[in-house]
This record gives C-alpha cells, structure tokens and sequence, in this order.
C-alpha cells in the first residue's frame, strides 16, 4: 500500500535521527520513502550539509550548483563542508566517518571510487535504486552518463549509491613538437609497449643537468595501474577480493617500468618528480595523466601537447577514476537532498567542468562543443576510452592497499630489492590484507 | 560591608591562594580536554579492537602482544632513534657554533642580518619547506645535483636511495631548525656574566679553556633545555617525512608517528595505532626522565 507523505508530516518528523528512523514513524520501509519520488515545494524550509571535496576552482562550480538549488528553494541553507583535494582518502574517510559516528549532519557526501566500497561496506548510505525508478530526473542522471561510469560506483550487488559527477582517466601527454623535431610520427592508436620504448628513446637526449627525459612516469598508484591493464594484469584480482602480484605478468610489468629508469634512462628517478612541470618545461617528451594538468597547461598557456592512447601490451586498454554524490543515511531532509543532487550532477555543472578542465565531466554530451574539443586536438580520446577500460581496483581497504602496494614499488624502484622480491613480499601482504577485509565483510 | 554568609569566609592566604588557581585554571581546562583526555582516551582504545562506526570491542593486551611481533614497528623505531641522535646533536652542536660566532663584537646591522637569515626557515612550515627540497633533491633534474655535477660529484639518489633517504630528511631538518638552537643558545651566551671572562682572562687562560671550563658550564641549562626539546621534537618526527619521502622507500624513512598514521588512517587500526601511540609516549617520558636525571651530573645552575 503506498501512501503519500504530506509536507506537515515531513516537517512533524524531521527531528528524527535518521531517515531510516523518519520512514519507521510513517511505518513505511525506507525503500517506499526514497521512491515517493515528489519533489518537495517550494517554500520547504530546511538545512543541507555536504561533505565535499576537490580543486578551488571546483569549490565555486559547487557553489554555483547550491545557487541554482537556491533559486529553487530559497528557504533551505546549505553548508558545503569542502576538503581541498584530499591528501590521502584514508583521511577523508576517516572524517567523514567520524562526522557520522559524532551525529554532526551530513545529508550528502562526496567520494571518489577509492572511497566508495569503503562508504557502502560502512552502510552510511542510501540505496537510491527505488529513489531512481520514482523519480525521471533521477534516472535521466543515471541514463546520461556512461554505463562505465556509473557501474564502477555500484555496490557488490549492483546497488546504487552514487550519482556520478566527474572522472578521470590516465592517457599519454606528448609533445608533438618535440616530436616533430625528432623525426617520429605521433604515437599510433595501436601502439605497443615496445614502440614506446622506441619512441621514449629517441626523444631521450642530453647528459647531466641537460638531459630530456622521454618519459616522465606518473609515479603514483593510479598512473602506474595503465602498466598493469595494458598487460591484461592488475594488483588485485577481478573480483578486488584477493592479491594478484604473484601474476607473472605483474612480474613482467613492473620489471618494464622499472627499466624505463635503471636500464635504459629514458625516465628520471621517480622520488621527488613532478611529471607536470618536467613536461611543461620541456625536461620530458612524454608524460601520462588524465585531463586534470589542463587546467594548469592553459593557466601557463602550455599549448604544445596532444594525447594519445596508453601503449599495449596484451590489450589496449587504460584505467578510470570516477567520483560521485552518495546520500546519507543520517539525512533528515530525503528529498531536499534528492533535488539537490539534481543541481550538483547537472550538465551545468558538467559544462562548467568542461571549462575548469580538472577531471571530465559525467556526460559525453557535455563534450560535443568547441571548447572541450579544440584542446588538446585530440580530445575525442578521453570518451572514446571508455570504450574499453577498467576502473581503478577501489575494494573497502583501497587505503591499505594502496599504501602495501606503493610501498614496495618504492623499494622497487629504489633498488633496495629486486623486483622478484618485493613482488613476493608485497603479495604477502596484501594477502594478509585482503583476508582480514573478508573477514570483517562476512561478521 | 555586611558579610554575606552565602559564601566560606577566607582567611587572606586562602583568598591568596583561590585567586591564583583562577588564574592557572584556563591553563588546565585546556590541558585537561586537549592533552590529559585524549591520552586516557587513547590508554582505553589501546585496548580495543576500534570501530568508529560500528562495534568496538575489548581485546586485552592483544595489541600490545602484536607489537612485540611488529618487524615493520621495529623498522620505524630504529629509523626514528637514527633520526633523533643524529638531527638533535647537528641542530643542537651547529646551532651552538652558529651563536658563538654571532656573540662576538659584531655590526648591530651584520648581526641581526645573521641572525634573521638563520631563523627564518624556523618560520616556514615543514611541509613548505619539504615540498621544494624535495624539488632540490629531485636525483635527475635537483639543483643539488647539478651543482655537484658541475663539481665532478655523481647524482646522489637522495631520496630514491634507501641509504641516502634518511640523510636527506636530516640535513632538510637541521637546515630548518638549527636557527632555533642558534638563537636560543645566543640568549643563553648573552646571559653570562661578564665577569667571569674578565677574571678567566686575568688569571691568563686561552680561548678554549674559556670556552670549555666557563662558556659551556654556563650554558649547560642552556643546552640541557635544547636537547630535551628537539629530542621530544625528533621522537615524533612526521611532517618532514611524509612530504618528503612518505616514509620511502620501503620502510627506510618511516618514523613511528608515521607508522602509527598509517595504521590509523590507512589500515583503519585504531586500537593498534593507539597501542603503538602508547609505547612511544612511554618512550619518550622514560628517555625525558633519564635526561632530566643525568643532568643533575652535568648541568651547572649559576645560583
């Protein structure tokens, strides 16, 4: 039996402490609540919290989507609780966390992938999956941004949670004048790991304080995980339940990156680089990143750059980060919260994303104009990725993982072990890391 | 004035008393709720098994039998003493040179010169200060390197070296602080009597025997209160590390504070983080007592 909430009641029970326990006053279940699917009037009084993060200059593309919802309903303030770009997502989560478990409000939270599993596993979330079939502006959010997109962002039973609202992925960063000068046509859609390796060594010249680097590797777990899905490999299992570095092919791809520096020098060391600036000031012909260097290539007019498709090894495929609006389950404002996100996750505010040039914006159709595709020339590339990629291994423990991970990479790269070794000693780990995680899912 | 009745009547040393309390009571308010609480808080979750969400639950000395098996935590110990010996005797013996050299008869204008070009960096927050020498120990495209490349010197892989790693965060740590040594131990020079040089001059004794039989007996509270402060200060390195190298590579530069963040943080281990939080509180209060024991051998007050 439905039964329509009418704005008296909503407002009688919106001390409650929870949504949950707001639909148990109805003696309603939560799933009848988020699927009313009635847009609050709107004289609705209220305040929203989110719990957000990013760049500056993604702090005032929020703030002009809260203006919108404003123009909307006037009567609701909003506090954006906003995290310059997180330092580590342990930390956020761990904020975010304790925000919670404190009864401080939070109706909307924003997290990447790595944090997602996390966030669900944590059962602080609304499943918006009924919200979604009551509501066509809701759906029309889910139905506008590519399936990648959103399904990386699921709960393991293919709940959702999140409403997408940027991404990234990692491409390579040429300098095509570098190459001209050189003599090499630009890299080919289909070119392999070994072409690469040609290339970066042709572009790599100099000695000493002189040198130019052909390629500047993106030394951090996400730009290193092309490597990975380029060799049909990865850190983690398919399933992100189980170590995968005792995979001969993981063997075989952090060997290559790690003889891009010690064998045949066509990268520098990688403590201490920032693969941006070396690319930006010609020390580096090649580098890998998403789109989030734009903004900073066009605030020092830094023209002199195109993108091309990750080298292949086995299949050409790249990585993908995505980020998305969640709702609380401690939210005591549902659907004011609901046409909130219809602000934040709006092509508005995927046009404006466009302009920033940070992270991509969640809809193609946010793309096809001018000012996207005129920089870098071969902009089509971003979108045309996803045509076959992988998200970034994100399970509950992403931190943890992260953290084994990166760790023996370091001494990988450092020389302290061989990579034989720190392979093995990694994956030990992480097995043990992993096993911990599914005993804390399953109690 | 009619006495009220409502409230005891105080004798003046009582009053005396009261209203000194009153005065020190913010101070304890503050280190109460900011200091004393959350090391009980800690002491009690240390015991846990810690949840911020969800159930926590108590499991006895498990986590303190973890750390007796903790290679990783022993690793993070030992890089931290390494840490402490080595950047608490070059702050403190180059900060000592530094204000010797500053106490002589000087320009007003060349000695306060000096003295600002030497503390400023004091001023800087670590992960600033950590971000550029960063750049500046970058092994292929550092300045350092450069400059001792032109000086016929191989590249140093500072930070992508595990031998070299821990150097590196010790000469950016004693480039940043020294100047606090500098200055504190200048004051300390300033406070000597100048009648003990004059009568150690009159009975004919050399540069060095003043420096080391009247100069350093002096300046021994001095000293004692600067090694007590960076070694509390080196204990706890963190901000220079995890900027720098994040506790690369591998585990060579990871202190403990950074082990315990990370268990923290990253592992989400509150209980354990807090065990490990324990025993270098521990640490650090027995090494602070030894400190304060010994130098009632070598510290000289002039009373």
């Amino acid at each position: 039996m439905s039964k329509n909430i009418s704005r008296r009641q909503f407002l009688k029970y919106s001390g409650m402490s929870s949504a949950a326990a707001l639909a148990a006053a109805y003696g309603l279940p939560l799933s009848t609540v988020l699927a009313q699917g009635n847009p609050p009037p709107s004289d609705t009084a209220g305040q929203l919290t989110i719990f957000n993060f990013g760049g500056e200059q993604q702090q005032g593309m929020y703030a002009n989507a809260i203006e919108r919802f404003n123009a909307r309903y006037p009567n609701v303030v909003i506090e954006d609780l906003y995290t310059p770009f997180p330092e580590g997502w342990g930390q956020y989560i761990t904020q975010l966390k304790l925000r919670v478990a404190s009864g401080l409000p939070v109706d909307i939270v924003a997290l990447a992938i790595e944090g997602a599993q996390e966030s669900i596993a944590q059962d602080i979330l609304l499943p918006m999956d009924d919200a979604i079939a009551a509501d066509a502006d809701l759906q029309a959010l889910v139905d506008e941004v590519e399936p990648a997109l959103h399904n990386a962002l699921k709960g393991p039973d293919g709940t959702t949670y999140y409403f997408t609202r940027e991404w990234n992925n990692m491409i390579i960063h040429y300098n095509p004048v570098m190459f001209e000068e050189a003599g090499l046509d630009i890299p080919a859609p289909d070119w392999t790991w070994d072409d690469f390796l040609e290339t970066a060594l042709t572009l790599t010249t100099g000695e000493g304080g002189d040198k130019v680097f052909g390629f500047a590797i993106p030394y951090f777990n996400f730009g290193l995980t092309p490597w990975w899905h380029t060799n049909g490999t990865s850190v983690l299992t398919e399933d992100w339940t189980d170590s995968n570095l005792d995979d001969p092919k993981m063997l075989e791809s952090v060997k290559f990156v790690h003889s891009l520096v010690h064998e045949h020098g066509v990268s520098p060391s990688v403590e201490g680089t920032d693969m941006t600036e070396l690319f930006m000031s010609g020390r580096s012909a090649m580098s890998g990143a998403g789109r989030w260097p734009f903004a900073s290539y066009v605030s020092a007019d830094f023209r002199t750059v195109d993108i091309a498709s990750w080298p292949s090894k086995e299949t050409a495929t790249t990585v993908f980060g995505s980020g998305g609006w969640a709702i609380s389950k401690s939210t005591e404002n549902i659907p004011l919260a609901i046409e909130l996100i219809k602000d934040l996750a709006s092509i508005e505010t995927d046009m404006e994303a466009v302009a920033i040039g940070t992270s991509l914006p969640a809809r193609r159709s946010a793309t096809e104009n001018d000012l996207f595709n005129s920089f870098p020339e071969h902009a089509s590339l971003f979108f045309d990725s996803l045509n076959d990629i992988k998200p970034v291994p994100s399970p509950a423990n992403f931190a943890e993982v992260e953290s084994i991970f990166m760790r023996h990479m370091g001494a990988i790269m450092a020389n302290s072990v061989t990579p034989e070794q720190g392979l093995e000693m990694a994956h030990a780990e992480l097995t043990v890391a992993m096993d911990e995680l599914k005993e804390r899912m399953s109690s | 004035m009619p006495k009220s009745g409502l409230l005891p009547e105080l004798t003046p040393k009582r009053r005396e008393a009261m209203i000194g309390y009153l005065f020190i009571l913010p101070t304890y308010i503050g280190f109460a709720v900011f200091i004393l609480w959350p090391i009980i808080e800690a002491t009690r979750i240390s015991f846990m098994e810690f949840s911020i969400i969800g159930k926590s639950e108590y499991i006895g000395l498990e986590n303190y039998a973890k750390i007796l098996t903790d290679m990783r935590l022993r690793t993070s110990y030992l890089n931290t003493i390494v840490f402490t010996v080595f950047a608490v005797s070059f702050n403190a013996g180059i900060g000592l040179i530094l204000a010797v050299l500053l106490n002589r008869r000087l320009p007003f204008l060349i000695r306060n010169l000096y003295r600002s070009i030497f503390f400023f960096p004091v001023l800087i927050a670590h992960t600033y200060i950590a971000v550029i020498w960063r750049f500046l120990y970058q092994q292929d495209t550092g300045v350092i390197n450069y400059y001792l490349g032109l000086l016929g010197i191989d590249a140093i892989p500072w930070l992508s070296s595990a031998a070299w790693a821990m150097p590196a965060i010790i000469i950016m740590d004693v480039w940043k602080n020294t100047g606090f040594a500098m200055l504190v131990f200048l004051a300390g020079l300033q406070s000597i009597p100048a009648t003990y040089y004059e009568a150690a001059q009159l009975d004919g004794a050399n540069e060095r025997q003043i420096f080391f039989k009247i100069t350093i007996p002096m300046l021994s509270p001095t000293i004692f209160f600067i090694l007590v402060i960076f070694m509390i200060g080196a204990l706890q390195v963190f901000d220079s590390i995890i900027v720098l190298t994040a506790g690369g590579p591998g585990d060579a530069t990871r202190s403990v504070v950074l082990y315990i963040y990370e268990q923290a943080f990253q592992k989400f281990d509150m209980g354990y983080a807090s065990a490990v939080s324990m025993t270098l509180f521990a640490i650090i209060l027995i090494l602070t007592s030894l400190q304060f024991y010994i130098s009632q051998r070598w510290v000289y007050y002039d009373e």
